[in-house]
């Protein structure tokens, strides 16, 4: 910044001198004419020499830059593989969290129907028994009868 | 000497007396725990029915089962009371036969070492010979 106002100062300064009334002539025109030209120059060179610092500063804030948005894509791409990674874990997480539930429903109801079983009572008041009863030919013979009640024999 | 052998004689007889006594009360015991059953049956009185019958035997039964089988008997006609059949005391298990006005029925009762009963059956009198 400093370097510019200089070197506005300078081109201003000699542009002031070119718009100046000219000095009485004391020398002789080829002189003068040296003088003007060595005096452009010179300013030509400032100027030129202002502009590539600009502009090397302007490279060097564009690579700052461009290294800045590297640093950034970098780190967002590898919060990105890091969330897609968390999310692929959650997912396989939560896949195990199903089957876990799952598995741990079917235990549950098969104790349920292993206790139910074991709890409720053989139910036959309607059953067929056995019963010794006399033949027409006088002998026993074992019939199975239909019989109400509760429990075996 | 006589008279020893007459004491002898009469103790043994005695305790004859007793052990066929003893049998015999068991038996009606049995058998008036058969009659209180079949006559709560026959009154529709659950907790009559249930309150001889062993824990497992009792979780089996329902009221309607009960009056289910109050109504199988009353169609007999009244109920007279029952005379045993049949006895197994080695495996507890008896067969009275139950007597109404205008049928019979024949009952199968097995009791528990505890001697609660553990399975009560009624077998319809189309199927008593």
């Amino acid at each position: 910044m400093k370097l510019t106002r200089i070197a506005a100062l300078t081109a201003l300064v000699a542009m002031l001198a070119m718009f100046a009334p000219p000095p009485p002539v004391s020398a002789d025109g080829a002189a003068s004419t040296r003088n003007i030209l060595i005096g452009g120059a010179a300013a030509t060179l400032i100027i030129l020499n202002h502009n590539r610092k600009v502009h090397e500063r302007y490279a060097e804030d564009a690579q700052k830059q461009a290294a800045l948005a590297q640093q950034r894509d970098n780190a967002w791409a590898a919060y990105n593989a890091e969330k897609t990674a968390y999310e692929h874990e959650a997912a396989v997480a939560d896949s195990l969290r199903s089957e876990v539930s799952y598995q741990h429903d079917q235990i549950v109801g098969l104790r349920k129907q292993m206790a139910s079983a074991s709890s409720v009572p053989q139910h036959n008041y309607v059953a067929s028994t056995i019963a010794k009863v006399p033949s027409p030919t006088g002998a026993t013979q074992k019939v199975a009868l239909v019989s109400y009640g509760w429990g075996t024999f | 000497m006589d008279a020893r052998r007459l004491a002898g004689g009469a103790a043994a007889l005695a305790l004859l007396a007793l052990v066929a006594c003893s049998g015999g009360a068991g038996a009606n015991k049995n058998t008036q725990l058969a009659d209180g059953i079949t006559r709560a049956v026959y009154d529709n009185n659950y907790s009559g029915v249930t309150q001889n019958f062993d824990s497992g035997l009792a979780g089996q039964v329902t009221r309607s089962e009960v009056g289910d089988l109050s109504d199988r008997m009353h169609k007999l006609g009244d109920y007279t009371g029952l005379t045993e059949a049949n006895s197994d005391d080695a495996a507890h298990k008896y067969t009275y036969l139950a007597k109404f006005s205008k049928g019979a029925l024949m009952i199968e009762m097995r009791l528990d070492t505890g001697g609660k009963v553990a399975a009560y059956r009624v077998v319809p009198q189309q199927f008593i010979q």
